[in-house]
């Protein structure tokens, strides 16, 4: 039985892949913001014969981008956003409020606030995409918030109220995407931990199915080479260890019997063969009971319906006793092997052959090659004498003949006798 | 090919039981052989003879079976491998570890005597059912898989000639071949099957890939930290693995995934 793996998708390599990849992804997002929103504080340097107090803006600026890079630095060694980086960024965002707005007069306060206005959203924005509790992120904007209107203080323009907006609006956004997307991953890397465990199960039962064919056919040839050394080897040895005469009976004997055991032991190692090869090997036992040495070439896989097979093998089983019997020739092969699209069974001897033409057809063989011919197939005879004989028996599910030479392979000299014909 | 005079050859037997090995040395002796050597293993056997007769179930803890074969050939000997019990992969393991032959030890001593001389001659030795599997791994590679389709039809002729019990002679003459031809067809034939069990065959670091995943279960990040490699390595090594498994056998399918393609090789693991 093979082993195959579960339907379904490979088990993960491991947990939490996706929130990990969800969480770089929204430290991506948070850092780009950071460093982003600082190109707004070198704005105001250009108007700087405008500002009452020019370095401050400098200042301000030079601070911001200095904090936005260690931002970025640390967020992306740790792969999330700390919560004491949020502080820090909260804390440097009411800085940049309460210090870039003295750049200018009180009057004029309010133009150089709108320049600060994205960095300061973006500190909301980091507090909204990070991990820290809730109360703490509603703590961090409300102080960002105060930041802001202490900072626009004494003039509060009528934007007042919609930048107070903006930094709720940012933190409800940010806290929104990430917990979504968190608890998606979660979800997921859940399920996938599901699918490895149920994926793991199931290979373990199927392993253990295999496990237990496997021990059920070892059970099973195991018996099987009981029986054979029980029934067949050990009295042979017993007789010799008797010591009883070796005779040309005994020797024979005792070659048929080892040449059946082999065939045996090779069946058990050649797994699930057609059947026509395990028929085959019966009759193979069948042609040494009558003094025949057979080599054997079994190597088809062609499987021809059951009817065709049995009407083979017993051509192939007359074949072989028409050798023991007339060919004068202690050995002969029996080959059963897929040819001319199809199966094909030959039997071959090197003994004294026949003239075909002088020879009257009858007998079994005649009969078993009739039923090959009824089923579709094709037997052709071919001998001469001095060059042995070949019987071989091909059937293909179109009935198409055995070509001159299997796929190419030629035939030897002699002559051809229909199906019904040349019963040696 | 031609044949030297057994008096000028040097045999070796490696065999482990000792009524078979003096059985074959008493054989190889009254042909005829110059010289005749006989050990219970690979290691114990001295020189290098020019042809060796190569059980291939030798003790445990021996070299054995296709790695005693690649041994022998590493020495320059001409081996023919032996053996009581050996299926389709045995036999052609051996086949593909450079034997020359392969004899069952059912055969009659006579036919084992013409194989040592065809093998020392520099011929091969197939007997039927070798050639029956031979057979059938040219029909399962198809056309384009030896030089030219005149040559695949030629390897398949000499193939099913041999398989069907008719000898090389014999077929050069109902073919009307020069005499040799069948010879030489059945050489190409042999080379080419090693040149294809050799890309069928996973290399050493894809063996330790299979073993990973296919025997121990391990997934390919694991593989990848347990060898040392990346991810995409191990992936590339399971790709590669399961083309060569379609290879072997076309008919399992593309569709098989490659995890599932080294738990099938797993199962030729030791």
């Amino acid at each position: 039985m093979a082993l195959d793996e579960p339907a379904g998708p490979a088990p993960p390599d491991g947990a939490a892949r996706l929130a990990g990849e969800v969480e770089r992804r929204l430290v991506e997002m948070v850092t780009l913001v950071r460093l982003g929103t600082c190109a707004f504080l070198l704005l105001p340097l250009a108007k700087w014969d405008r500002l009452d107090r020019p370095w401050i803006a400098a200042v301000v600026a030079a601070v911001a981008v200095a904090e936005a890079s260690w931002f970025a630095v640390v967020t992306r060694r740790r792969g999330t956003v700390p919560r004491h980086v949020v502080l820090v960024d909260v804390a440097c965002c009411v800085l940049v409020m309460g210090l870039g707005s003295r750049a200018v007069g009180a009057a004029d306060r309010n133009v150089v606030m709108t320049e600060l206005i994205p960095y300061s959203l973006g500190g909301s924005a980091a507090v909204g995409l990070s991990t820290i509790p809730a109360r703490t992120a509603a703590v961090a904007v409300g102080v960002m918030m105060v930041a802001w209107v202490a900072s626009l203080a004494p003039v509060l323009p009528p934007k007042t109220l919609s930048d107070l907006l903006g930094f709720v609006l940012w933190v409800v956004i940010g806290r929104v995407i990430s917990t979504g997307w968190r608890r998606l991953a979660r979800t997921a890397d859940q399920a996938r931990a599901e699918a490895d465990r149920a994926w793991h199960a199931l290979a373990g039962q199927q392993r253990l199915a295999a496990e237990a064919e496997r021990r059920r056919q070892l059970a099973d040839h195991r018996e099987a080479l009981h029986r054979e050394v029980h029934d067949f080897l050990l009295p042979v040895v017993e007789h010799v260890a008797a010591s009883r005469p070796s005779t040309p009976e005994v020797v024979d004997w005792a070659g048929r019997t080892a040449r059946r055991a082999r065939r045996q032991l090779e069946h058990e190692l050649g797994g699930s063969a057609p059947p026509v090869l395990a028929r085959l090997a019966d009759v193979v036992t069948a042609a040494e009971a009558q003094g025949l040495r057979v080599r054997t070439s079994l190597a088809a896989r062609y499987r021809p319906p059951l009817p065709v097979v049995e009407a083979m093998v017993a051509a192939a089983a007359e074949a072989l006793t028409n050798a023991a019997k007339h060919a004068a020739s202690p050995d002969a092969v029996l080959a059963a092997l897929d040819l001319d699209g199809g199966l094909q069974i030959t039997v071959r001897d090197h003994g004294r052959g026949f003239d075909p033409e002088r020879v009257t057809p009858g007998g079994g063989l005649a009969r078993s090659f009739a039923a090959v011919r009824s089923r579709g197939g094709r037997v052709r005879v071919e001998s001469a004498p001095g060059e042995g004989t070949r019987v071989s028996i091909h059937w293909a599910p179109d009935g198409a003949a055995a070509r001159d030479g299997a796929d190419g392979a030629t035939a030897p000299d002699g002559a051809t006798v229909p199906a019904a014909g040349g019963d040696t | 090919m031609s044949a030297r005079p057994r008096s000028t050859l040097t045999v070796g037997v490696v065999e482990d039981h000792p009524i078979t090995r003096q059985g074959l040395l008493a054989a190889l002796a009254a042909a005829g052989f110059g010289a005749v050597a006989a050990a219970e293993s690979v290691e114990a056997l001295p020189g290098a003879p020019d042809v060796v007769l190569c059980d291939l179930s030798l003790p445990p803890g021996r070299v054995q079976g296709a790695a005693a074969v690649e041994a022998l050939v590493g020495r320059g000997c001409q081996v023919i491998a032996f053996s009581a019990l050996a299926g389709a992969a045995a036999q052609l393991g051996v086949l593909a570890a450079g034997a020359r032959g392969f004899v069952p030890k059912a055969s009659q001593v006579p036919a084992l005597l013409d194989a040592v001389d065809r093998v020392a001659a520099g011929g091969l030795w197939v007997e039927p059912q070798l050639a029956g599997w031979l057979l059938q791994d040219v029909q399962d590679a198809g056309p384009g898989a030896a030089a030219g389709e005149a040559g695949r039809r030629a390897q398949v002729s000499v193939l099913a000639a041999l398989a069907q019990g008719d000898r090389l002679e014999e077929h050069d003459r109902h073919r009307h071949w020069p005499p040799g031809t069948s010879a030489a067809v059945l050489a190409e034939a042999v080379a080419a099957f090693r040149a294809r069990d050799g890309r069928r065959r996973p290399s050493p670091r894809e063996w330790e890939v299979i073993d990973c995943i296919g025997r121990r279960g391990m997934g390919v990040r694991q593989t990848a930290e347990a060898l040392g490699v990346s991810e995409s390595t191990v992936r590339t090594h399971l790709q590669a693995v399961k083309e060569k498994y379609l290879r072997r056998d076309p008919q399992a399918g593309a569709a098989l995934t490659p995890k599932t393609v080294a738990t099938l090789w797993a199962a030729e693991l030791p």
